[in-house]
Parts: structure tokens; sequence; C-alpha cells
């Protein structure tokens, strides 16, 4: 059980470089964007809580950065360095986007703007992935 | 009157207390991945922990010999050493994950130091264990983690497609090599093996008689039927607010998002204590679990009902299992992921709990009258096949799946 824990655990820790990795990275963008606009759009009709916007939300925004550096680092063939480009421009957006969001949560004019431009690069990031 | 009301006392305690970490997070994520197409699995996991809960339950009150007792009696010395550091090791790395996620959702409330509420809930929580009597533990968070059926509302009301959601209760067979990691894990986090260890000793615990075989029956199959209901609650709602935009839900905040954007801040704050209760609860199962079984195997005096004093080696053991977990959390490790290892991990140790149980429960010399009848020993029998064949894929599936992420 021990032996199988570490095996696991070093396998699932390993880096993704190839395409199916790369998409993956990228579908996880768009999936941080999405949810950042259900929150934004809470926030933007009153119905969420400061607390729960500024720690869900730095969560959020900490993991679009994790992954754009995931797909910064990883080694990919040439044909996938622009996808991946254009993706790490993304996660900027997106964890900026959520960072406003939680920088001041009671804003609801900023919150709608936040949860369309959210919304926006979530398609767009699901449109990268599924065109690679 | 007051059987009726112990009832319902030990079913509203079952329900709060049988969704934690686990089933917040796979069934979560099921029902954002498949939306309802793994509702199925909800009931499989859940008939299989009334089964064995049912006979667990059934063995300790007749014999006054807990699940544990049964393990080394039944397999052995040797066999029963592997089952009981397996069962160690999956109960600390539970416990971490319910203490990490206890303080995940009180961080999600307070907005403070996540460190900080770490030794905030695992002082809390040891106060409570230390001077709380076992009915009352059971009581504080088994009905406060009622809250949960926020859920169940939500998944009313956001409308969903009732034709859609018959159809996912009908087992239903995939290529996809995530959905089956899925099945593992949404099957996998219900038959957890902490909760028999947990109950049975429970009513030891509880001072059950053969009278209370009745209590015992009842309480498996409504208290974890009832639980089970919750869970299929959390699939539908991530179904219905996460499946259409993609979202991989990977925090407890994403869960409780689903009950936000069913109820707003009211729906998102009775989530938010509803999870608090659940794992608040599970951690305390899984600290006493894990003294349990040490000290049952080792043969020590062991009991909430005895005072620490009269039952030291107890006491201490549940108080390291608090320590210890404290130290893996506080080392940052994610408690989301630390719970798919954990449900994944502790597959591949059900069989090594669940045929004991079956091999004494059915044993007439033993059991008398008490002994399983036609339909237990069917669906045991049943649920042994289920539990190798899920053991034997959970590890191939974790990996082929990177653990669940893709």
């Amino acid at each position: 059980l021990i032996a199988a824990m570490v095996i696991a655990i070093t396998l699932t820790a390993c880096g993704r470089a190839s395409s199916t990795g790369v998409q993956a990275g990228i579908k996880q963008l768009a999936s941080i964007s999405a949810e950042g606009a259900l929150m934004a759009d809470d926030v933007a009709r009153r119905r969420s809580k400061v607390t729960f916007v500024r720690v869900h939300g730095a969560e959020l925004s900490a993991q679009a950065e994790h992954e754009a550096e995931k797909l910064n680092d990883d080694p990919v063939s040439p044909k996938l360095e622009q996808p991946i480009h254009t993706a790490i421009e993304l996660s900027a957006d997106i964890s900026g986007a959520i960072d406003d969001l939680r920088v001041s949560p009671q804003d609801r004019e900023q919150a709608r703007e936040s949860e369309q431009k959210l919304r926006h690069w979530a398609d767009e990031a699901s449109e990268l992935a599924e065109g690679l | 009157v007051k059987k009726v009301f112990q009832l319902a006392l030990g079913i509203i305690a079952a329900i709060g207390g049988f969704v934690d970490i686990g089933e917040l997070v796979f069934n979560t994520q099921a029902g954002a991945d498949f939306r309802y197409q793994l509702l199925w699995a909800v009931p499989v996991g859940v008939i299989g922990i009334v089964v064995f809960a049912e006979m667990t339950g059934r063995v300790a009150t007749v014999s006054g010999r807990p699940v544990f007792d049964v393990v080394r009696m039944r397999m052995g010395l040797n066999v029963g050493l592997v089952t009981l550091v397996a069962s160690l090791l999956i109960n600390l790395l539970t416990l971490a994950a319910e203490v990490g996620g206890a303080a995940i959702v009180l961080q999600l409330l307070f907005d403070v130091n996540v460190s900080t509420l770490i030794l905030l809930s695992v002082i809390a929580l040891v106060l409570i264990v230390y001077f709380v009597p076992f009915g009352g533990i059971e009581r504080l968070f088994g009905y406060l983690g009622c809250a949960l059926l926020v859920y169940v509302a939500a998944a009313v009301h956001l409308k969903p497609n009732w034709h859609q959601v018959g159809q996912g209760l009908v087992p239903s067979w995939h290529s996809s090599a995530l959905y089956a990691y899925f099945v593992v894990g949404v099957v996998g986090a219900a038959l957890v093996p902490y909760e028999v260890y947990f109950y049975s000793s429970g009513a030891i615990e509880d001072r059950w008689s053969v009278k209370d075989l009745g209590l015992n029956r009842a309480n498996a199959i409504l208290g974890f039927a009832l639980g089970g209901i919750l869970s299929i609650a959390l699939i539908v709602v991530a179904g219905e607010v996460f499946f259409d935009p993609q979202i991989q839900p990977g925090y407890l905040g994403t869960t409780a998002l689903g009950a936000q954007r069913a109820f707003g801040e009211a729906g998102l704050v009775l989530a938010l204590l509803g999870m608090l209760f659940a794992v608040g609860g599970a951690a305390v199962e899984c600290a006493f679990s894990g003294a349990y079984t040490l000290a049952q195997f080792a043969g020590w005096e062991w009991g909430k009902y005895r005072r620490p004093r009269e039952a030291p080696r107890f006491t201490l053991a549940w108080l390291a299992f608090f320590v210890l977990a404290l130290v893996i959390v506080e080392t940052g490790v994610d408690p989301v992921l630390l719970t798919e290892y954990a449900v994944i991990l502790s597959v591949v140790a059900l069989p090594m709990t669940y045929l004991p149980v079956l091999l004494i429960a059915r044993d007439r010399t033993f059991m008398k009258e008490h002994a399983n009848g036609v339909l237990a020993n069917t669906l045991g029998w049943l649920y042994f096949a289920i539990i190798l064949l899920v053991a034997l894929a959970a590890i191939p599936l974790m990996l082929i799946t990177d653990g669940g992420a893709s």
C-alpha cells in the first residue's frame, strides 16, 4: 500500500509535455475562468460573502498562475509554442480579473464587467484547447 | 416512544455524519464531469455500506467484539497486522484531509490565515472529544452537519431534468477511464473503512444489546440511505451548476459555490456550516477509528465511555492521531488532493476489512441465530466481489487519469 502510494504520488506529480497535457492545462484555465465568472455574477447580484470571494478567489487566481507556469516550463514541440503563448497571456488576464474581484468584492459594477470578461476568456480558452 | 426518538436521533446523526470530505470532493467532481451519469454509483456504494455496517453492528452487539477484534481473531495475527498498518495509514491520511478541510471551510467563512485555523481546528476537536460524551459528539456533529441538506433543497430549486436524473440512477457504462475512476471514487467514498470501525465500536460505546438489533438495522438502512440522498444532491447540484461551463472542481470552495448559485449568501453559509460539521465529525470518527483499531488489536482498554485515566493508551492514541494529522496538514499539502489519495488507497484496503466481517457474520457457531440470513449472505458476497473489482482497478485508474485530472 505504501509502495502504491509513493508510485501514485510520484507519477501523478510528473510534468506534462504532450499536446494532451497542454490541452488539459488550457482546459483548466477555461474552468478557472468560468468559475470566476459564476462568482463574479453572484458578487454583482450581491449574493455572496466577502470572505468567500477573497479566499476562493485567491485559490482560483493562484491556480491560474500555476497553470501558466506549468505551460511555460514544460518542454513541448514547436507547433505548440503559439497556443501556449496565447494561453499564458489568457491566464494573466483571468488571474488579474479574479484579483480585481477579490480586492473590491463590494463593487457590483466592476464585478459585472469581470463576469463578462471571464466568461469570454473561458470560451476563448475552451476553443484554444479544442483546436489542439 | 423512547425507541422511536432514539431511532430518529440515530438517523439524523447518520445523515449529518455520512458525508465527509471524500463525498464532498468526489461527488462534486463526478457531477461536474459527467452530470447525472454517475448517480447510480451512489446507491451502489450506499447499499454496500448499509450491508457491512449492519453486519458489523450486529457482530459487535451479539459478540461484544468490534470489527478489528474480529479481523484479528478470524484472519490471524499476520494478516491482522497488515490490515492494522494499512488502516492506520489510511485513517491518518483521511484525518489529515478532514482537519485540512475544516480549516479551509473556516477560512472561507472568516478569511484568517489557514495555518492558524488548522491549529485552532485541532485544538477545538481535541477539546470536544475530551470533554463531550460519546452520544453528545455524535449528535453535535450529526445534527449540525444536517445543514448540508441545503444541497437537497438546491438540487430541487435548480430544476434539473428529472427524467435525466432518473436515467442517471440506472447503471450505465462508458469506455472512458475517467468515468471508471469516478465510479471507483464515488463507490469508495461511501465504503471507507473508518466508517465501519467507528460504527461497530460505537455500538459497544452505546452499549447496544441483542434487543437493539432492530435499532442497528434501522440506523444502518435509514441513516446511510438518507446520507446517500445528500450525495445524490451534491452530484445533481454540481451537474446543474458546473457541467455546462465545463468547470473542473478542485476546491471545497467550488462545492460551496453550488449552494450559493441556488440560494445566494444564505445557501453559501449553510453549505459551509454543514461542511464544517460534516468534516469535523468525520475527523473525530477517523481519530477514534485509529485509536479503536490500535487498542483493539493490542488488547488495551478502550472506549470513550471510560474515563481517560481508565483507558490511558486509548486516549493517548487518539491524541497522537490528531497531532500527527496536524503535522501533515501544516506541511501545506492540499487537503483535497490528500482526500483523493486517501479514498483511492482505502479502496485498495477494503477487502481486508470486509472479508473477515462477512465470514464472522455468517458463522452460525459464533453468531448463532443472529448469523446472516440468505439476503445478507447474498448481498455480502456480491459486494465483496464488487469491492475486489474496485480494489484492483483503483490504483491503475488513478495513474491513467492523472488522479482524475484528465
